[in-house]
């Protein structure tokens, strides 16, 4: 009781210097940029993008792209977790399969896929479905290493207890292999939501007609910069909440890990 | 002679060995070579345009052209100094910081949202705000490759000060050492293999930053070439230049991984 007791009361002390720390950078941030200390055209002010926030929602701008960037976000990130989780599973599994695509995804793994994207769009132009391919390859190189890796943490003694016991291949899979894999391969999804919300928008920034990525370009072309705070804010807490979340229900799911 | 008498030693779980690396060669190589050759016959075929998707034989031509012509040594002079400054200093920042965050609780818990936000934050949609106050080219690629790459070096550093023994803290702490003992008696040797899988994270998000700053806010480099033929909708040399960027990636990563493995079989040493 008394570990427990300690435990929450440390989880207190880091909140509430979390939220301390948050609002000294806050006033201090405001008060230098309202007394001149600091230019505030570089550097705007917590008010002023409070302001800009509120603006952004009323005038129905952010409801006006907000849609289509989640749009591309969602079916590039679903398509790659549709894909890439069998193909990782099967590459842990088979050894054949691993080799015929484990250097290409390597490749893919370390390069900067964003330095595909002026391929992407020479191939289809600055609409959705460039962005759709990017952070589809973005996602999925994650998604199919981190399920890969799943499959191979499996207990070799566990598997070779159910051969022995006359388990068939596909009875190993989805019995053994699939569900020890889970952790590992749950946890690829939730690297893969930051990866690919960041992706989405930077590839917007580049070349795009309506999203949020846009919407920066056009502010920053403007040095209009509280609105540009205000829409990298944005997605930075989306990325941070999906994955947030993510991990909760990972941990509520495998607490038997 | 001596080549025989070398094969003759060679045992036989060393030959299923050499055969496993043949195929993993064979299979993993001959996708690559498939899908090239394919891409090539379409191309010659008519079945694709040439113009939008290039094809290997030009590609290939056309990274020749860059290593002839001596632009490929530029870029990579200019890339390769961007990532070299940017990292260092990620390095030194971020490590030292991630140290101080792992020994003092307080200055953890005040900056731990900040590094959060700046992980999951698209800094690289700050890059006009950047290009204002850093200049165009060099000072705000090498700015956002450090914000790219400090993260992982923060984030490492101090769970590999969490994950020190407490136990041997205390000993140091009882025997009257000091703060500077302690770091480099325990805390440094203890946590030198996760901070160097950090280093390891951190040079591939460096490389990230180094590629993408200049597609945005670069004046030369890989990332600004490829932009730049991009713009010339010359499909060719934007291929070309991806290319390298592939190329400097991996070889990056394999340094990387060399280095993560001499720090921790410097630790079973220990």
């Amino acid at each position: 009781m008394t570990t427990s007791r300690a435990g929450s009361q440390e989880s207190a002390v880091k909140v509430l210097t979390g939220c301390i720390s948050i609002v000294v950078v806050l006033v201090a941030w405001q008060v230098s940029a309202s007394s001149g200390l600091v230019d505030a055209s570089y550097t705007s002010s917590p008010l002023e993008i409070v302001k800009a926030a509120a603006e952004l929602v009323t005038s129905g701008e952010l409801a006006q792209n907000l849609p289509t960037t989640l749009f591309e976000f969602s079916i590039g990130y679903a398509l790659a977790v549709v894909i890439g989780v069998p193909l990782g599973m099967l590459m842990g599994w088979r050894l054949r399969v691993r080799q015929v695509f484990e250097p290409l995804l390597y490749a893919l793994y370390v390069t900067p896929s964003l330095a595909l994207f002026p391929i992407f769009v020479l191939v289809w132009g600055i609409g959705t479905t460039s962005k759709i391919a990017i952070v589809f390859v973005d996602v999925l190189a994650t998604v199919v290493i981190n399920a890969m890796a799943g499959v191979q943490e499996t207990d070799a003694r566990t598997l070779r207890m159910a051969h022995a016991f006359g388990a068939g291949q596909m009875a190993q899979f989805w019995k053994i292999i699939a569900p020890s894999a889970m952790p590992t391969t749950v946890a690829g999804l939730r690297l893969g939501v930051g990866r690919g919300v960041i992706t989405v928008i930077v590839a917007e920034l580049y070349g795009g007609v309506v999203g949020l990525g846009v919407m920066i370009s056009a502010y920053g072309s403007s040095f209009n910069v509280p609105p540009l705070i205000v829409l990298a804010l944005l997605a930075g807490l989306f990325g941070l909440i999906v994955g947030s979340l993510l991990r909760r229900i990972e941990r509520s799911v495998f607490r038997w890990e | 002679m001596a080549w025989t008498s070398v094969i003759s030693t060679v045992r036989a779980d060393d030959q299923g060995k050499i055969r496993e690396r043949v195929y993993a060669v064979v299979l993993g190589g001959g996708l690559i070579f498939i899908g090239a050759v394919a891409w090539q016959l379409a191309v010659m075929a008519g079945a694709v345009d040439e113009f939008l998707t290039s094809s290997p034989v030009l590609v290939i031509e056309g990274v020749v052209k860059q290593i002839v012509s001596g632009e490929l040594l530029v870029n990579i002079g200019i890339s390769g100094l961007e990532f070299i400054v940017a990292f260092a200093v990620a390095s030194v920042f971020g490590i030292s910081l991630g140290l101080l965050m792992g020994r003092l609780r307080y200055v953890k818990y005040a900056i731990e949202p900040y590094v959060w936000l700046l992980y999951s934050s698209p800094v690289i949609a700050l890059f006009p705000l950047i290009v204002l106050i850093f200049g165009l080219g060099a000072p705000s690629v090498v700015f956002i490759a450090i914000m790219l790459a400090i993260v992982p070096l923060i984030v490492n550093a101090m769970q590999g000060v969490d994950n020190v023994d407490p136990g041997l803290i205390k000993v140091v702490e009882s025997f009257g050492g000091n703060e500077l003992q302690l770091l480099r008696k325990v805390v440094l040797p203890a946590s030198f293999p996760t901070i160097m899988a950090g280093v390891r994270l951190g040079m591939g998000r460096a490389v990230v930053g180094v590629v993408v700053g200049e597609l945005f806010a670069g004046q030369g480099g890989i990332g600004y070439s490829i932009d730049k033929y991009a713009s010339e909708l010359n499909t060719t040399q934007v291929f070309s230049s991806v290319l390298i960027v592939i190329v400097a990636g991996l070889v990056l990563n394999f340094i990387a991984r060399a280095l993560e493995r001499a720090s921790s079989g410097w630790r079973t040493d220990l």
